[in-house]
């Protein structure tokens, strides 16, 4: 052995006798490896609760305004992105690719295998809490819980208390003629004026569910805000969503 | 050759158990390991003899400290070598300011182009490694680094993988790459005909 070598490894161990470096316990590697694959598992289950509230919104999507000529596609997709969600399913997909490359052999893997596979479980796991009932109370607690979230991402009934941009819903107070009153759900009372009867006449599913108004209905209109307290309709749809509509009813046709 | 690696390797897993029990037996990995890290931070950095001591040291340190998370499905030799690395580039880091300029030495550099280009006919003189030597230094470093570790340090792809901590892929994609630009450069010197 090169005499120059012996001399670097005395300096080393004295240096470790000296400073009295000592290795690292083993129980500390271990630590850190559990808490790198929690973060992982904490991750897919984020992204699991997001994907949830992404079909929870989703599900709630009346199609019926899809091809309405009244309904341009920018508010269509206004109306149903749940945006906040799909960004925590983004950010929390990433993070969790992120944090698992980040584990002892996680860098041996394939970038799309290991993305594909945070998302599927993501989706999987996000599935089997709808399923479970999930979406509906998260987003009532998430809602309750931090008022930010409510602020960004806003719930039905905040999508549709929107008249500046044509989408206005509560419950009918009056119905007459040629008008109807509404309270919306700041109970502020709106005169709606209906459609001219040929637009309605265009529509039979609207001229059957306006003969059905009645004090108390809860009802979504779409249309334009004429003044302050004037909305003109172009679409009514109740307010909740037809059953029928989400769920074709096979034996109905029999 | 092989059979002598992984000898070594399972040796190495014996004296980690050696050094837990008592530090006196470090000296044995460190006699093992000066010369090979001292030749690899002198092809993937530009330092001086007393800087690239200053990493080993600390390397070495390092090691000790971490012996407790060496995972045996590694090798060793991939381990140390992912440690040295990382210090090494640590330290490029914060040296940026030194001229970026690796110092392999003409049998280094001819490994790599015999290996990596097919060359054997056209390195002939001094004149020609002047131009690899000034070639090498063109690429960038991460396929430079990737270079030096499979055709000096003769690492297979699994132990690239495991030292630069990346998947097969992109160890494929960093090699093939490097020739490439390599290839392109020497072209461009003249230096390959086609």
């Amino acid at each position: 052995m090169p005499k120059e070598q012996n001399s670097f490894s005395q300096k080393i161990i004295s240096q470790i006798k000296k400073e009295n470096i000592k290795p690292h316990s083993k129980w500390k590697f271990t630590a850190i490896n559990y808490l790198v694959w929690f973060a992982v598992v904490f991750m897919v289950l984020f992204g699991a609760f997001a994907f949830t509230l992404i079909i929870t919104a989703l599900w709630d999507i009346d199609w019926y305004f899809y091809k309405h000529p009244a309904v341009s596609r920018i508010k269509f997709f206004l109306i149903i992105i749940p945006y906040l969600w799909v960004v925590a399913f983004i950010l929390f997909s990433f993070l969790g690719y992120y944090i698992f490359r980040k584990t002892q052999k996680g860098y041996r893997y394939n970038f799309f295998i290991v993305c594909l596979a945070v998302i599927f479980s993501s989706i999987f796991f996000g599935v089997v809490f709808y399923k479970m009932g999930l979406g509906a109370t998260l987003e009532q607690r998430l809602a309750s819980k931090m008022p930010i979230i409510k602020k960004i991402h806003p719930n039905r009934e905040q999508r549709w208390m929107n008249p500046q941009i044509g989408l206005l819903a509560g419950r009918i107070e009056l119905v007459s003629k040629d008008h109807l009153i509404l309270i919306d759900f700041n109970s502020k009372e709106w005169k709606v004026l209906y459609p001219d009867k040929v637009y309605i006449n265009k529509h039979p599913r609207m001229k059957v569910f306006i003969t059905h108004f009645r004090e108390g209905l809860l009802i979504r209109v779409i249309g334009e805000k004429v003044d302050d307290s004037v909305f003109q309709a172009k679409i009514f749809r109740p307010w909740s969503k037809p059953q029928r509509e989400s769920q074709p009813n096979s034996r109905s046709r029999n | 050759m092989i059979f002598n690696k992984n000898k070594k390797d399972n040796n190495q897993n014996k004296i980690i158990q050696q050094v837990k029990e008592n530090p006196d037996n470090f000296k044995k990995i460190i006699q093992v390991w000066y010369r090979p890290l001292y030749n690899f931070i002198r092809r993937i950095s530009y330092f001086e003899k007393e800087d690239i001591e200053d990493i080993i040291q600390e390397v070495f340190i390092k090691v000790y400290k971490n012996l407790n998370s060496f995972d045996p499905d590694l090798k060793f030799s991939s381990w140390i070598y992912r440690i040295t690395r990382n210090q090494t580039t640590d330290a490029i880091r914060k040296y940026k300011t030194r001229p970026n300029t690796v110092c392999l030495d003409q049998q280094d550099l001819a490994k790599i182009f015999k290996s990596s280009l097919n060359l054997e006919e056209e390195i002939q003189n001094k004149q020609d490694f002047e131009v690899l030597k000034r070639t090498i230094n063109e690429i960038p470093y991460k396929y430079r680094e990737a270079l030096i570790l499979r055709f000096i340090e003769e690492k297979d792809y699994k132990e690239i993988m495991d030292i630069l901590k990346k998947p097969k892929g992109t160890v494929a994609t960093l090699l093939n790459r490097g020739r490439k630009k390599l290839q392109k450069k020497l072209k461009s010197k003249n230096f390959l005909n086609n």
